[in-house]
Order: C-alpha cells, then sequence, then structure tokens
C-alpha cells in the first residue's frame, strides 16, 4: 500500500521512524496517524482485524477474537483494563468507554506521525481527528437547534 | 417523496414489531425468494436483506432490497462495514433512499476469511457505530460524512432522508457491563432500535439485561431479542460452529439431541423463550431467523398471538 510519509522530508522521515519503531514495539503501532491509545485503554485499536475503535464487534466471545479464536479479543483487553481502579483514574477510562464515540480513521492521515500531528493541531492528544467527521446525536440536535450547522460544516 | 418507514412508526408507538431476515439468491434469479416473501407477508413487519452473510458472495442487499419492497414487503437495508468505503456506502444509502427503502441496519461484518472469498479485501473504512452516526447526521442534517450538504446545487437546502437506523447487539459471550458500554455508544451514536443475536440463554439474557437496566441504556433504544428456531441438531452444531458470534448452552443442544421430533422440539423451545421475554422484560418486539425455513415463521406467531387478528380467524 502506498505510505504518505515518503512524501515528506528526510527529518520528518527520520523521527517518524524513531516514533513508529518504538510504538510498534510496545503497542503493535500500525502508524494511523491519530493515536487514540489515551482512550482505549493503551490497546491500539488498529491491531484489530476490523480495526473497531468503539466496542467489540458480534464475534466476540468469551474474551477470543472471532477471526483468530486463539488470540484475545483487543476490546476484552480494553474493557478489563478499564475495570481497573489505577486505569481508570489515570485515563478516565470507564467515562470514556461508555460515552465517547471514536471517529473512524481519517485515511489522509494514515502513515504520517501523530505526534507531529498533535502540535499541527490535527488531532488532540486524546486523538480525536479535527477533520470532519460525523458526530454524535446530541451533539448533532444541539448545533441544528442554535442553528450553527452551517457554521459547523462550513467553517469560512 | 414517499412517507417515512411503518417499522418506524411501530417501533414509536410502542407497538410489537417483528422483524425477520432473508438471505438474497446467489443466482441472478429473484423468483427464488417469491415463497419466502409470501410466507412473510403476514405479520412480520420488516425484513433484513442480509449483505452477503458470513462473507459469502450472494446478490446485493440493495437490489434484492429494491425487489422485497415492490413485493410489498417493507425491507430494512443491511449495511456492513466490510466491503464499501466511506464513499461507496453512502451512494447505496442514497440509492436505497431514492428507491423507497426507509430502514437501514449497521453492522460491522463477518470477516472475509469466513467466507468464500477469503483472499478479498477486508474493508473496514468505520465500524458499526461510525456508521450509525453517519446515517444519523444524514438524517439529522442532512450533511454527509464530510459535512458536504445533500444537494445538487448552493441554492438547494440539504435533503434529509428518514432512515429508521437499526443495530446489533450479542447479549453473551462477554461481560454485560462492558457489552453495556458499546450499546451505550451506539445509542449516543443515533441507533432506534437494536435487533440481538439468537437467544438461547435465557439466564445470560437475563444479566445483560440487567447491566443494561442499571446503566440506564435500555431506555434509549427498542431492542428486538433474536429467535432462531433450529431445525434438527445438525443445523444447530453446524451454526455453533461455523457462524460467529452465537451461543448455544450444552442443555438446548441435549434437548434437541433427545427429542424423537428434533423440529416440533425446536419450535416449542422458541415459543418458550419468546415467551418469557415477552412476559418478563419490555422489549419492542422479536426478530426472527428461520434461516430457509419460513414456513415456521406464520405458524409461531399464531402460537403466540401475535399473527394480526383478522388473519387469525381465516
Ligand atoms: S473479536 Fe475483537 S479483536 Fe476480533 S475482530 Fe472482533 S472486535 Fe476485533
Amino acid at each position: 500500500m502506498y505510505n504518505r510519509v515518503w512524501t515528506k522530508g528526510r527529518l520528518y522521515r527520520l523521527l517518524f521512524a524513531i516514533e513508529e519503531w518504538s510504538k510498534k514495539r510496545v503497542f503493535g503501532c500500525h502508524s494511523c496517524g491519530q493515536c487514540v491509545l489515551r482512550s482505549t485503554s493503551m490497546v491500539c485499536p488498529q491491531t484489530c482485524p476490523k480495526q473497531m475503535r468503539n466496542g467489540p464487534c458480534g464475534g466476540s466471545m468469551f474474551g477470543k477474537c472471532e477471526v483468530f479464536p486463539d488470540k484475545e479479543c483487543i476490546w476484552t483487553k480494553i474493557n478489563e483494563r478499564a475495570d481497573n481502579p489505577a486505569v481508570d483514574g489515570t485515563l478516565g477510562m470507564k467515562d470514556k468507554l461508555f460515552n465517547k464515540i471514536q471517529p473512524a480513521v481519517d485515511w489522509s492521515l494514515v502513515g504520517t506521525s501523530a505526534v507531529a500531528n498533535i502540535f499541527s493541531k490535527k488531532i488532540d492528544p486524546n486523538g480525536a481527528i479535527q477533520s470532519p467527521h460525523p458526530v454524535p446525536k446530541k451533539v448533532l440536535n444541539d448545533l441544528i437547534a442554535s442553528d450553527r450547522i452551517v457554521e459547523h460544516f462550513d467553517p469560512s | 417523496m414517499n412517507d417515512t418507514s411503518t417499522l418506524y412508526k411501530k417501533l414509536q408507538s410502542g407497538e410489537f414489531a417483528i422483524t425477520a431476515e432473508l438471505s438474497p439468491p446467489k443466482a441472478p434469479d429473484l423468483s427464488r425468494l417469491d415463497k419466502h416473501i409470501e410466507n412473510y407477508k403476514v405479520g412480520v413487519d420488516a425484513v433484513n436483506i442480509l449483505d452477503m452473510p458470513s462473507a459469502t458472495l450472494r446478490m446485493s442487499s440493495l437490489g434484492t432490497a429494491i425487489y422485497v419492497k415492490q413485493q410489498g414487503l417493507e425491507p430494512v437495508l443491511q449495511m456492513t462495514c466490510r466491503d464499501r468505503s466511506k464513499l461507496a456506502q453512502q451512494a447505496d444509502i442514497i440509492a436505497a433512499y431514492a428507491h423507497g427503502i426507509r430502514n437501514v441496519l449497521c453492522l460491522t461484518g463477518d470477516y472475509v476469511t469466513f467466507g468464500d472469498h477469503p483472499m478479498s479485501k477486508p474493508v473496514f473504512d468505520m465500524d458499526s457505530t461510525n456508521l450509525i452516526m453517519m446515517v444519523n447526521q444524514l438524517r439529522s442534517a442532512g450533511r454527509a460524512y464530510s459535512g458536504t450538504p445533500i444537494a445538487d446545487s448552493a441554492k438547494e437546502e440539504p435533503f434529509k432522508m428518514q432512515w429508521c437506523i437499526g443495530g446489533a447487539a450479542n447479549p453473551a459471550g462477554n461481560k454485560p457491563h462492558h457489552l453495556a458500554r458499546t450499546i451505550n455508544r451506539k445509542a449516543e451514536a443515533g441507533v432506534d432500535f437494536l435487533q440481538t443475536q439468537p437467544i438461547f440463554d435465557l439466564e445470560a439474557f437475563d444479566q445483560w439485561w440487567t447491566a443494561l437496566d442499571k446503566q440506564g441504556v435500555h431506555d434509549k433504544v427498542k431492542i428486538l431479542p433474536g429467535i432462531l428456531p433450529p431445525r434438527s441438531l445438525r443445523g444447530l452444531s453446524f451454526m455453533v460452529e461455523h457462524v460467529p458470534g452465537i451461543w448455544v448452552p450444552p442443555k438446548v443442544i441435549s434437548r434437541i439431541e433427545n427429542a424423537s421430533d428434533q423440529k416440533e422440539e425446536g419450535i416449542q423451545m422458541c415459543l418458550e423463550i419468546m415467551q418469557t421475554i415477552k412476559q418478563k422484560y419490555p422489549i419492542a418486539g422479536f426478530h426472527l431467523y428461520p434461516l430457509a425455513w419460513t414456513e415456521t415463521v406464520p405458524r409461531m406467531l399464531k402460537d403466540l398471538n401475535l399473527f394480526p387478528a383478522a388473519d387469525n380467524a381465516a
């Protein structure tokens, strides 16, 4: 697959290589460029065969993955870790998993550095992309009610 | 532009709703569905048109849903995230709406390795929760995924498609309070109803329901528990082994195994499950998985007194 990193300068590629190498070793990072580790109990959701970002798929059974039954479902790991008071305390995992919806992957960021994207405000430190994407029902209804819908979608 | 979905109206008014499943044919011959459509016409409010179940090649759900609609049955278009990107999904959703389809069921989809094309590319451009959120945005704001208006010119008001949005839930297999988190996110995304995987284990169902109740989740969404009448022990064991996400406790397997008439026992068991669930929990209806055995549907609905009164007399 074409990797966007080859469109970048040498220094970027060097720093990116270091970020990618270390995150790959520790988390199995797939360089999606919009790191949500802080919202998924530090388990990379891109390591799920279906890249589920908002909870297990319907095939997750007894902690095992539907696709590779000898592997643990990543969502069992995410949810179990969130139940741990220490993890919940530092990352606020229970609230995030209950209330916060992670948007789908923005493919224009795949293969770029998540750290650089935080600095350039393409994502926030929790991994929320700043590029356009659908918003939850309540947020949307509030936008409509307050007549800010055009402003939200066509800022100019 | 014609009206909103009847399923939606029924769910909103609190009337008991029945949905069922229909698998598109593989060969390009839609008349093969006619006998199933006939079996569904009385008593079933809307029928899910599957989107290549178990990742096995079939006619597209959109093409089949258009036919089913023409035959006078209300379709629920199943949409998985397995084969289509964000663009392709929205293109199909707009086409479906233009053909009068008003219900969409947002699923992630079985992985490609389960089916007959394991070499195909698994797309998964988004997950089911994001798909729900996308359809909800098309509905309430008339805006596409990227925020662009659904309109052909800048002067036109964005078109708001009145979708009835469904999703799926699996009450077994994981800790109930973990499952409640996922369901709450689907509700926040904008889902109207959830159909569950087939229920065989009432204990697991009860634990799941209690967890939803405790966290105040089930008030936010209509729930239709899934019911699958097993035709024989062989069919049941095949499903347990090959269909992801179905939990059948050993006592159900032995009950079917020891029955003299396995077919009848399967139906009886389902009727018992349905009766118990209907009495105990404030559900919105049932979702039936008769597979190819659609003849049993009118009979099951009749036995449960869910058949429309006018047809009961006949
Ligand atoms: S079972 Fe878990 S890890 Fe496997 S595909 Fe489903 S969500 Fe991903």
